[in-house]
């Protein structure tokens, strides 16, 4: 992750790594159905990208 | 490559129309250029149509002075605007043709064409979410890098959003999940149907026996306090008619006296009237014969009160005494009268007159006197003229003598009379004893009738409760509670009272209205669940069912972020932004903790900058005391800062967004005060973008005498 990134903004805010990856992933650009299908696990990352 | 073209109708005031195009600039660039001109050679303008074209004025990152020159452009009725715009990628796969056709419409239409294919049209949000303009003058640049915090709060605004969109997304998915078939909520569902009908079956079974005893209950009372009230209004009628009877005797006696009493005081009455008559003729005669010396006993006679003796019975004790005193008076008066030689020759004539009158038709004439009979009556008439008030009061004195001797036959008839209806009064005062007893006796009978009076209610409340029982009849009455009573079970019930076993079945009673409504619940429960089973059983199950306590999860998560970005970040960057130092949130740890962020984050997006002489790194800038703080421990005012360099040292702040996979459009202008080497890094970060492909376009516009367009 960039430093500059607003990304690692809320990162080093948020305390819970699913909220961070959450914050992640809507960086991406992600379709709300990919993010979900990555969060539950069912994907990864690399797939949806 | 970035082209514009552009019509600008300016309304002079006078009815004059001024075009402005762009006629002193060339309307195809480079993607990164650096543009020098003279005041109105078309910089601002092209940087202005440019910002616009991307809905620059909508943009609320950028500098409201900036958008109003935007939204003066627009202004229809001081001047007519259209424009093309078009920028494409170094490589030419991306182009975003803007076009504003209308010259009387605020209409701007953006489009994006990718990789060759047609353009597609990008609203504002979509423009917003896929690209970053950045249009900006660096004037007072210390003072605006207080404005990189709004683009925090736009930043926490627009991923807050997106978390909300997924936190509705994932809830929606929940919602479904729920709707379609679960086969654990089916199986859950059919053991609680299971387990429902258990309880159902054994409230049954409970309503079963509950009915049994209570009719069983019910029964015995009818039979036991049907025969029980049955032998006491037998037994009660039974003393009521010995009092009734006794009552009859009673008032017989006491009518026969009544009747006795009432008729000899009605006779003693008439004879005391009679007698009354007597007297006052007699005391009439006593009052014109006797003597002044008389005149205390008549006094005594006249106060004597006949009528008093019914009451007495007896008469005043004057009476006889008087009577006697009277007539001796009025005997020694006549003997006196009667001595008279006066009184003797009037009772002669006077018996002449009476002889001679038979013969007074006669026509003798008697001789001698040689007169006729009628005129010698007529003269003996005369005669005895004189003596004739002696006769009278002789014959007074005869009948007042015989008044008294008759008042006082009277007087000794009615005494008798007297002491008979004394005798019958004084049985009415043996019989007023008689009354008492009788006052007993009708209370008694009250009180016997009150009571057979409430057991015939009671009765009449068995009997027609017996309708219920046709088994049951008068004659088998006491078999049949000997029967019930064989009834081990409800022994315990068989003492109670008649109080006590009606509150024992009123009590089954409810306890029997609420199990039936406890039955009526659980056939409730069991068509609801039937009919969910079915239901759920007739749906498909969702993809995501296995995952939907995840899913909750993941719900609860996403609410909590977007509460933390659109809420509590939020309020927390909009008191940095007013500069609220007094604002008593700052001293909150968590909140500490985010500044000190936004201070980090701050000195990312500066990175290395050229102070004086030497590049520092910044590791935090600190808005609120105006203080940079560099890796190497240094910390800078920011208000030292020369102004080309802090220009500088913004622009960058800017530009140094590479978490935002957005593809950048930067439009810096008015960078005069910046020199070769604080414009360097500038130009350098320009270069980085551009290659790296998140740079679109990249225009840096300077005040000169000339026009010069240099590529960057």
């Amino acid at each position: 992750m960039n430093e500059e990134s607003i990304v690692s903004f809320f990162d080093a805010l948020l305390d819970d790594e699913t909220e961070k990856k959450i914050i992640k992933l809507i960086s991406k650009g992600l379709s709300e159905d990919e993010m979900i299908e990555i969060l539950l696990g069912i994907k990864n990352e690399e797939e949806c990208l | 490559m970035i082209e514009f073209d552009y019509i600008i109708e300016r309304d002079m005031g006078n009815g004059e129309i001024e075009t402005f195009t762009p006629d002193k600039l060339p309307t195809k660039l480079p993607n990164l250029v650096y543009i020098e001109g003279p005041n109105s050679s078309g910089k601002s303008t092209l940087l202005h149509i440019l910002a616009l074209s991307m809905y620059g004025h909508k943009n609320k990152k950028i500098n409201p002075a900036l958008r109003n020159k935007m939204d003066a452009l627009l202004d229809a009725q001081h001047q007519k605007l259209t424009f093309e715009t078009k920028i494409t990628n170094k490589d030419e796969s991306l182009k975003i043709i803007s076009r504003k056709k209308g010259k009387d419409s605020p209409e701007i239409v953006l489009f994006e064409g990718k990789n060759g294919e047609g353009e597609k049209p990008l609203s504002f949000e979509s423009f917003e979410n896929k690209y970053n303009l950045i249009y900006d003058i660096p004037d007072k640049p210390t003072e605006r890098l207080n404005q990189l915090t709004i683009e925090i709060k736009e930043e926490q605004q627009r991923y807050g959003n997106k978390v909300r969109d997924l936190e509705v997304y994932i809830r929606n998915i929940i919602t479904k999940i729920s709707e379609s078939r679960d086969q654990k909520r089916i199986d859950d569902l059919k053991t609680k149907l299971k387990q429902i009908e258990k309880e159902k079956k054994q409230l049954e079974k409970d309503k079963i026996h509950s009915q049994k005893i209570l009719e069983i209950l019910k029964k015995y009372m009818c039979c036991r306090y049907l025969d029980e009230y049955l032998d006491k209004e037998q037994a009660l009628s039974e003393e009521i008619k010995i009092l009734e009877s006794k009552r009859a005797s009673r008032t017989q006696v006491s009518r026969r006296f009544t009747t006795q009493y009432t008729n000899s005081k009605n006779e003693i009455n008439k004879s005391l009237d009679k007698m009354d008559t007597q007297f006052r003729t007699a005391t009439t005669l006593l009052n014109s014969l006797l003597p002044a010396k008389e005149r205390h006993h008549l006094s005594v006679w006249k106060r004597i009160n006949l009528n008093g003796a019914i009451n007495d019975y007896v008469f005043d004790e004057n009476l006889e005494r008087e009577i006697i005193h009277f007539i001796n008076v009025l005997s020694e008066m006549k003997t006196r009268e009667e001595s008279n030689e006066s009184l003797k020759e009037a009772m002669i004539i006077s018996d002449l007159i009476k002889f001679l009158s038979e013969y007074e038709n006669s026509e003798i004439i008697l001789p001698g006197v040689e007169i006729s009979l009628v005129e010698f009556i007529k003269a003996l008439k005369g005669k005895n003229k004189k003596n004739q008030e002696l006769i009278e009061r002789l014959n007074n004195l005869d009948s007042a003598k015989k008044l008294l001797t008759e008042l006082d036959g009277s007087r000794q008839t009615i005494e008798k009379e007297l002491s008979r209806l004394k005798m019958l009064a004084e049985k009415e005062e043996e019989h007023s004893d008689t009354t008492s007893e009788m006052d007993n006796i009708e209370k008694e009978l009250s009180k016997l009738q009150n009571r057979k009076k409430s057991i015939d209610t009671k009765l009449d409340i068995y009997v027609a409760s017996m309708d219920e029982y046709p088994d049951v009849d008068d004659q088998n009455l006491k078999m049949k509670i000997r029967e019930l009573e064989k009834n081990k079970e409800l022994t315990p019930y068989f003492r109670y009272n008649e109080d006590q076993l009606a509150e024992k079945i009123h009590e089954l009673e409810k306890s029997l209205k609420s199990l039936n409504e406890d039955i009526v619940t659980k056939e409730f429960y069991i068509r609801d669940y039937e009919r969910d089973i079915r239901r759920l059983e007739e749906k498909e199950p969702h993809k995501y069912q296995p995952y939907v306590n995840e899913l909750n999860q993941l719900f609860q998560k996403t609410g909590h972020i977007s509460q933390k970005l659109l809420k509590e970040y939020n309020e927390n960057i909009s008191v940095l932004i007013k500069n609220d130092l007094k604002n008593q949130r700052l001293k909150d740890d968590k909140n500490k903790k985010y500044f000190y962020e936004v201070s980090k984050y701050l000195a990312r997006r500066i990175g290395t900058f050229h102070h004086i002489d030497k590049d520092y790194k910044a590791v935090t800038v600190d808005l609120i005391s105006g203080k940079i703080s560099t890796e190497d421990g240094k910390i800078i005012q920011l208000i030292d800062m020369g102004t080309g360099q802090s220009q500088s040292t913004y622009l960058l702040g800017l530009l140094n967004t590479k978490d935002d996979n957005r593809k950048i459009i930067a439009l810096f202008d008015e960078v005069a005060m910046m020199d070769s080497t604080s414009l360097e890094p500038i130009y350098q970060k320009f270069r980085e973008l551009y290659e790296t492909d998140r740079l679109l376009a990249g225009i840096v516009v300077q005040k000169a005498d000339e026009v010069s367009i240099i590529p960057i």
